[in-house]
């Protein structure tokens, strides 16, 4: 059965993709919607003007955003759940979502986005990738970085970027509050070709880099020792690992807001379905994660219409409950 | 093959290996003895490249350890640790093909599967291939790291093994077995350094002994020359009888 998978998950996506084009105020015909994606890829076929204008403006570079934002993050994870050996970690483990967060709001507190669309985006970006190079410095001894200092780093840089965002909102007015609460709930609401073209560059240099870490991320499932025996630079592979998983979910939340579970949940479930090997996993994972936001995001957009959600509640909603589902069944094999 | 030339390894400024040499040609299987801190793993560690040595220094095929490329270390000498922890769950299938990890680029992928099924047939673990690594036994457990271990160095030519305590959680039979495939290896062209508690089975089974004891390596040598009374009483408070085995072998009784 496990080679039915890939084609599962792809298919989940494409179905996903296909019911975000479709489903909205103005409800599209797969058919209808099917002849739009047609004419945009260059085919002479009649279309619906409406349905055009729709799609390629409003749905399309959504559910494109949606599909990136969590392929990003499942990939994101699982790389963090083969770096920690644990499949509790996240990629907000390192303090990467809270530098971007903290970069994010100290943007919209000091009028920063009134530069422009990329203002946003690009101090988002960056306090990700401060944030990680502060943990990897915080966690260096003798030029290793041992993973217990790097989750013990990753927490206190969370916890001052936390610090810091709460004193930006204590001192915030309320129209910057409204747009700082707003953004930290995870939403894909701004999306435009725009900021696609903003983020898609570095989370495609971030997935490209993926497939060479799977090799070592599976040696590293029998521990640091046995990894190194088998040949594999252990320090190396953090450190690629960990710029990898700064640039995806840096430029990730910088333009969507923290959104939730994904990076926790789905590399999580693929592994029981798929198993451990990282060649399966990490594939997966950006496809699986990427269906599930898409669906998410779709949901967020119809669920109390006309007004929509942020998908970060959305993903927490659905991920919290599958989450303790998962753990009950289980807790038989944690307590062994 | 292997050469450790007066190496001493300290951790938080304790000594726990001091001026120790030692050689293993291919062909011969040794089993390093001695009593709980004598620094047995942390020489195996050693000549496995593992740890750095504080002075000193080792030579696989005459290349310093410290130096080569990680790579080509994990292609010419396989470990077998005391303990291993998987992160995830996985089938021992799996488990026993990460050992060919090292070979990947030089191996097609039907090669590396046939290493790794020859490796569990050494091993005796594939009766349980196809099962999770967390439904079986100590023993079992244990077997499969042996079989990934030696799926590591199936190929090669004059490859370096080492052993922590291989045989510590198996059941008598198996012991047996594991020790009798580590001499077949090194009868094979393989150098073999195995910790081994049991003076009984490491008499019996190997060409020669060393004896550690507090960092330092005491006696090196056949299992007679090495295990006499002296070092015995001296080293691990045991007096000890040989005996001569019914195929020939001697093979020492500590009591």
């Amino acid at each position: 059965m496990t080679g039915r998978i890939e084609p599962l998950a792809f298919a989940l996506l494409g179905a996903s993709l296909l019911a975000a084009l479709c489903i909205g105020p103005l409800s599209l015909p797969a058919e209808s919607v099917g002849r739009v994606l047609a004419r945009l890829a260059g085919l002479p076929v009649e279309v619906d003007e409406r349905a055009m204008a729709v799609v390629s403006a409003l749905r399309l570079p959504r559910a494109a955003l949606a599909a990136i934002v969590g392929g990003s993050l499942g990939a994101a994870g699982a790389v963090m759940q083969g770096l920690f050996r644990n499949a509790l970690a996240d990629p907000g483990i390192l303090g990467i979502s809270g530098g971007a967060s903290l970069g994010a709001v100290a943007a919209i507190y000091f009028g920063a986005i009134a530069w422009g669309l990329w203002a946003m985006p690009a101090a988002g970006f960056a306090g990700g990738l401060v944030a990680a190079n502060i943990v990897a410095r915080l966690a260096r001894t003798n030029g290793r970085m041992p993973v217990a200092a790097l989750l013990l780093s990753g927490i206190a840089v969370n916890a001052f970027a936390m610090a810091m965002m709460g004193i930006l909102i204590y001192s915030s007015d309320d129209r910057q509050l409204r747009d700082i609460t707003v953004w930290l709930l995870g939403s894909l609401s701004g999306a435009s070709w725009q900021r696609v073209a903003l983020v898609a560059p570095a989370v495609a240099a971030a997935l490209a880099a993926i497939p060479f870490l799977a090799r070592g991320l599976d040696a590293l499932i029998l521990g640091e020792r046995e990894a190194a025996n088998l040949g594999v630079r252990v320090e190396s592979l953090k450190r690629v690992a960990i710029a990898v998983v700064a640039m995806a979910t840096g430029a990730v939340v910088s333009v969507a807001g923290p959104i939730g579970f994904v990076g926790l949940v789905v590399p999580h479930v693929v592994r029981l379905v798929a198993g451990a090997g990282h060649r399966r996993l990490l594939p997966l994972s950006a496809c699986a994660g990427a269906a599930l936001l898409v669906a998410a995001d779709t949901l967020a957009r119809v669920i109390v219409a006309p007004a929509e959600l942020p998908v970060g509640l959305v993903t927490a909603a659905i991920g919290a409950p599958f989450f303790a589902l998962l753990l009950l069944r289980e807790k038989g094999h944690l307590a062994a | 093959m292997i050469e450790a030339d007066a190496i001493a390894v300290a951790r938080g400024g304790r000594f726990l290996v001091e001026g120790a040499s030692v050689r293993v040609a291919a062909g011969e299987f040794v089993a390093l003895v001695g009593p709980n801190g004598a620094g047995k793993s942390t020489l195996l560690r050693a000549l496995a490249g593992e740890s750095d040595c504080t002075r000193g220094a080792v030579r696989l095929h005459g290349r310093d350890v410290r130096t080569c490329a990680p790579g080509w270390l994990a292609r010419h000498r396989a470990v077998m640790a005391q303990e291993t922890a998987l992160a995830f769950e996985m089938p021992v299938r799996e488990v026993v093909r990460l050992g060919r990890l090292p070979h990947e680029a030089a191996c097609t992928r039907a090669e590396n599967a046939a290493a790794a099924a020859r490796a569990m047939a050494l091993a005796g673990v594939e009766a349980f291939a196809d099962r999770g690594v967390s439904s079986l036994s100590g023993g079992e457990r244990q077997r499969v790291h042996l079989a990934r271990t030696l799926a590591q160095i199936d190929g090669v030519s004059a490859p370096l093994l080492l052993l922590d305590e291989p045989t510590a959680s198996l059941d008598l039979a198996h012991q047996r077995e594991v020790l009798a495939l580590a001499r077949r290896l090194a009868a094979g062209g393989a150098a073999v350094v195995a910790v081994v508690h049991d003076l009984f089975a490491a008499t019996r089974t190997c060409d020669r002994i060393v004896v550690m004891d507090r960092g330092r390596i005491v006696r090196d040598g056949s299992p007679r020359l090495a295990l006499d009374d002296r070092t015995l009483a001296g080293v691990f408070a045991v007096r000890g009888q040989w005996v001569t085995l019914d195929d020939g072998q001697d093979a020492l009784l500590a009591h």
